[in-house]
């Protein structure tokens, strides 16, 4: 299929297929008439999108769907919500698997692009991490990690706050610290939530007390890790 | 009264040797800054960033050293959502031996804009008609970061600016906004030196409205912020000729 986009009417529908899929009275979008005329455009750039298999990990499908879209200048579309929103709705069997005889949309915002504020952008599930991708390159591996339809320990604790999500410096260290490259998975025990040298206590109390004193955006991943307190050493020796 | 110590070693910029100015080009928003930061201390080498944000989104802007001072070519606020509201932060970040280190801070920085005419000076309710709030009239958000109240208005209401300047909003809006920001200040005690948010707002019922204080909420007085609240939003009718302004509203 070639790439569209919601009109204002699509946004709506797409939104109430949502509400029915949520309250359990129906599984499926509505798609003969959510993309229909009424409710979708084509976009200016011409582009032809892929099926994915279900199986299809978050880095593959978030690396692939990011290098389809380059041509249409990525950049200025990171805000658009017509074209995330369609996104999620053309590719909703990877966003929102059927789990048994139902679906769990949770959040609208995790679906329907809300560019209103990054504390809402974080949450859907395709514009996030492809932005995050496009800011940050290989340096993203971390958000890539798991299932599409998930933004697991890591995703929540670094992408909530905007400054610490797109720090290259930031997330260099954490990887650093977290991410087992040989593995190419999170160290055992960095997702813990209450142990210290945990990524949530690097992203919530670490890293902002930092950010009282040092402009971390002009250091590298290993200048701020020679800041960190004992409770990191754990990472570096493994 | 709460000291607020400062032990991490970097300078406050006072905001009066900073001029931001936000305005339109080619209808994108984009901003400039003037700063004297000559004075206060920094090593020539030190590097300016200036980062305006709204809420949690940002954007960060290279604008050179001390001794090069040297704005972006382009400065437009593209990833900052559509606000009146925008702030700045400015920092002074060291070079070399004390890389990384912030050396100086200015948070909250007000632009100058078409809406904003002065700097440095905070109205108590700004108003941002840029949110479109479904099928509200108005919302208020308590903006903790940025210390201060803001009052959105929908911007589908296609005259915003007039719209708040009617009889209709004086009368039936304002004086529930008015309550609802003084509900919030329930267990907050009054500091008069302070320039919090909260504390802006007593001193403004407290000085312009001429209202008693606010009991101190202990948990079981519940009755008596009711009664302090209901005799603030009556005063405060009355001084703002809410009535009259009702009667004013021509109905057909």
């Amino acid at each position: 299929m070639k790439l569209h986009f919601f009109t204002k009417d699509g946004l709506t529908e797409f939104s109430q297929n949502l509400l029915l899929i949520k309250s359990g009275l129906t599984m499926d979008l509505d798609k003969d008439q959510l993309f229909s005329n009424i409710n979708v455009r084509k976009h200016r750039v011409d582009i032809d999108l892929p099926e994915f298999n279900p199986s299809t990990s978050k880095y593959d499908f978030i690396v692939s769907l990011t290098t389809i879209l380059e041509p249409i200048e990525l950049r200025k579309e990171f805000y658009n919500s017509n074209l995330w929103s369609w996104l999620s709705a053309y590719y909703f069997d990877l966003v929102c698997p059927p789990e048994g005889d139902r679906r769990y949309p949770k959040a609208e915002e995790r679906h329907i692009l809300s560019p209103e504020n990054w504390r809402r952008y974080y949450r859907h599930l395709i514009a996030a991490p492809v932005r995050l991708f496009t800011e940050l390159g290989e340096l993203a591996v971390g958000y890539l990690d798991g299932d599409i339809n998930v933004h697991g320990e890591y995703f929540e604790q670094l992408a909530s706050a905007q400054d610490i999500a797109t720090s290259p410096g930031i997330i260099e260290a954490a990887n650093i610290l977290f991410w087992d490259y040989e593995r190419g998975a999170f160290k055992y025990g960095s997702r813990g939530k209450d142990r210290p040298g945990t990524i949530r206590r690097f992203a919530r109390d670490i890293i902002p007390q930092f950010q009282m004193t040092f402009d971390l955006n002009s250091m590298s991943g290993p200048e701020i890790i020679r800041l960190l307190p004992p409770e990191f050493n754990r990472w570096l020796e493994n | 009264m709460i000291r607020r110590l400062n032990y991490t070693g970097r300078k406050l910029i006072p905001h009066d040797r900073l001029l931001i100015n936000v305005r339109k080009i080619d209808g994108k928003r984009a901003f400039n800054a003037e700063m004297e930061l000559e004075g206060l201390g920094f090593p020539a080498e030190s590097r300016i960033y200036i980062e305006p944000y709204y809420k949690s989104s940002y954007m960060r802007f290279d604008f050179g050293t001390i001794d090069n001072f040297s704005p972006p070519l382009i400065t437009y606020l593209s990833e900052i959502p559509d606000t009146d509201q925008v702030l700045f932060k400015v920092k002074v970040v060291g070079v070399n031996g004390s890389s990384g280190k912030l050396l100086g801070l200015a948070e909250k920085v007000i632009p100058k804009s078409e809406e904003t005419e002065t700097i440095g000076r905070t109205p108590l309710l700004p108003v941002d008609f840029s949110k479109d709030l479904g099928h509200q009239i108005f919302q208020i958000f308590f903006d903790e970061e940025g210390n201060r109240v803001i009052l959105e208005i929908n911007s589908k209401i296609e005259n915003g600016p007039e719209f708040i300047r009617s009889n209709e909003f004086k009368s039936l809006v304002l004086p529930a906004v008015v309550r609802l920001i003084a509900e919030r200040l329930k267990n907050h005690d009054y500091d008069p030196d302070s320039n919090r948010w909260e504390d802006m707002w007593l001193k403004f019922f407290y000085t312009r409205i001429n209202i008693d204080e606010k009991p101190v909420y202990d948990g079981y007085n519940q009755d008596m912020i009711d009664d302090w609240l209901e005799s603030m939003v009556n005063t405060f009718c009355r001084k703002f000729e809410v009535f009259q302004n009702f009667l004013k509203i021509n109905f057909n």
